[in-house]
């Protein structure tokens, strides 16, 4: 792993496989399970993550050297949940039915330990550009997981994909895959197979 | 200890400036998001007086004036904060109000639509709750909400409910309604708002109105 500093697109593109946030770190699962019964929400969740991450890697970064060290978290934190009020408003203003189906999941962006994970281990120590692209990076990563989950829940949970019913309504809805533990059995299973590559591939 | 004071500094200035920023957001888009709210109340209210076409989608510019047309609050006596509508210009006995309770997690809020005449539900919406998707949670469900429609709470029953929730698919009197299979905490908590909410109207409607 320690080949030196990542720049550029290097930093961008190892978040999607090698170094993907979920899989590979097991980060951020409490929204992984929390929105994915509907792919709407998934995909606007997911957007919501790859702005913050941008931004909040981009602001980390440009303060890095004013930053004290002792407050150097607190800072961070407070960028983050600036960066996803924002996100909440805009939602408010200008989709509220959505930000009303995602209830207290915006704000839990705040929380979510990718964030804080790229700000910290990233954002504090490179220079702005690469920064924003070690966060896009990680958000589309996250988004990569996220979203085959909830393509798969949705449907088989609600009979429906997007909203629009896809499986004929005599289909007798799987309720299981719309509460969380589906989240939990879902996920893993999909880490298991995707761990299951990767091996096969390190092998090589 | 100059350090520590930079440190201090730094941390101040930071908070004043990010909190600054989103407090900026905030205030230009305040309007647009109390408006956005104030069109969805407005858009369920209609729904719920059958004003609502079926054959088009209403776009949120045309509710505000629709609803102010055709749309006028009612005040009780008894209770001015009470928000309860009735259509202008009509005949019909039929009102609006909203109800609240607590549900099986939080709390469901939304608005029930009845006449006074017949003493029967013409219709229910709920705007907001937080019950388990795919089983309390259906409780939003087009085919829920119908199964409201038409019941009458013209008299108790011997059991002292004006409305009792049974179990899914054996609900057949005018004063039954299906509750949700796998969901019979929501079913009786919304008994419980329901029954309250149908005779606090009463009341309220015996109390007189004052307008």
């Amino acid at each position: 792993m320690n080949k030196g500093p990542v720049k550029g697109f290097a930093a961008l593109k190892r978040m999607l496989w090698e170094e993907n946030p979920v899989i590979g770190q097991i980060l951020g699962i409490c929204s992984a399970l929390a929105v994915t019964n509907l792919v709407k929400n998934t995909l606007v969740m997911c957007l919501g993550l790859i702005f913050t991450l941008a931004m909040s890697c981009f602001t980390v970064s440009l303060m890095r050297n004013v930053i004290p060290r002792r407050v150097r978290m607190i800072i961070q934190v407070l960028i983050i949940a600036a960066y996803v009020i924002f996100i909440k408003i805009v939602l408010d203003a200008f989709l509220p039915e959505i930000s009303n189906e995602l209830g207290p999941y915006v704000g839990l962006i705040i929380t979510n330990c990718i964030v804080m994970g790229r700000t910290e281990g990233y954002a504090m120590a490179n220079k702005p550009v690469d920064s924003i692209l070690d966060g896009v990076g990680a958000g589309i990563g996250y988004s990569l997981v996220l979203l085959p989950i909830a393509m798969i829940r949705e449907p088989l949970g609600l009979g429906t994909f997007f909203g629009m019913q896809v499986i004929p309504a005599d289909w007798t809805k799987w309720n299981m895959m719309v509460i969380a533990p589906s989240g939990f059995f879902a996920l893993a299973t999909y880490i298991w197979i995707v761990r299951a590559f990767k091996s096969e591939g390190e092998k090589r | 200890m100059s350090d520590k004071i930079r440190t201090l500094l730094f941390t101040v200035a930071v908070t004043a400036l990010f909190t600054l920023l989103v407090s900026g957001v905030n205030a230009v888009l305040h309007d647009r998001i109390e408006l956005n709210r104030s069109v969805a109340r407005q858009r369920v209210i209609l729904g719920l007086f059958g004003l609502v076409p079926n054959d088009r989608q209403l776009s949120d510019s045309e509710i505000p004036n629709m609803f102010a047309e055709q749309i006028e609050p009612v005040k009780f006596a008894n209770d001015n904060a009470f928000e309860c509508y009735r259509r202008s210009n009509s005949s019909e006995d039929v009102f609006v109000f909203a109800f609240s309770g607590q549900g099986f997690w939080d709390n469901i809020i939304g608005f029930i639509a009845v006449d006074a005449g017949s003493l029967q539900i013409k219709g229910i919406e709920f705007t907001r709750h937080g019950e388990t998707p795919g089983l309390g949670g259906r409780i939003s469900e087009p085919e829920f909400k119908l199964r409201f429609k038409d019941k009458s709470f013209a008299t108790k029953r011997p059991d002292g409910l004006f409305l009792r929730m049974v179990a899914e698919g054996s609900g057949t009197r005018a004063d039954e309604i299906d509750g949700i299979t796998g969901a019979t905490g929501t079913s009786t908590a919304l008994e419980k708002i329901i029954n309250r909410s149908l005779a606090y109207f009463n009341s309220l409607k015996q109390g007189g109105s004052s307008n």
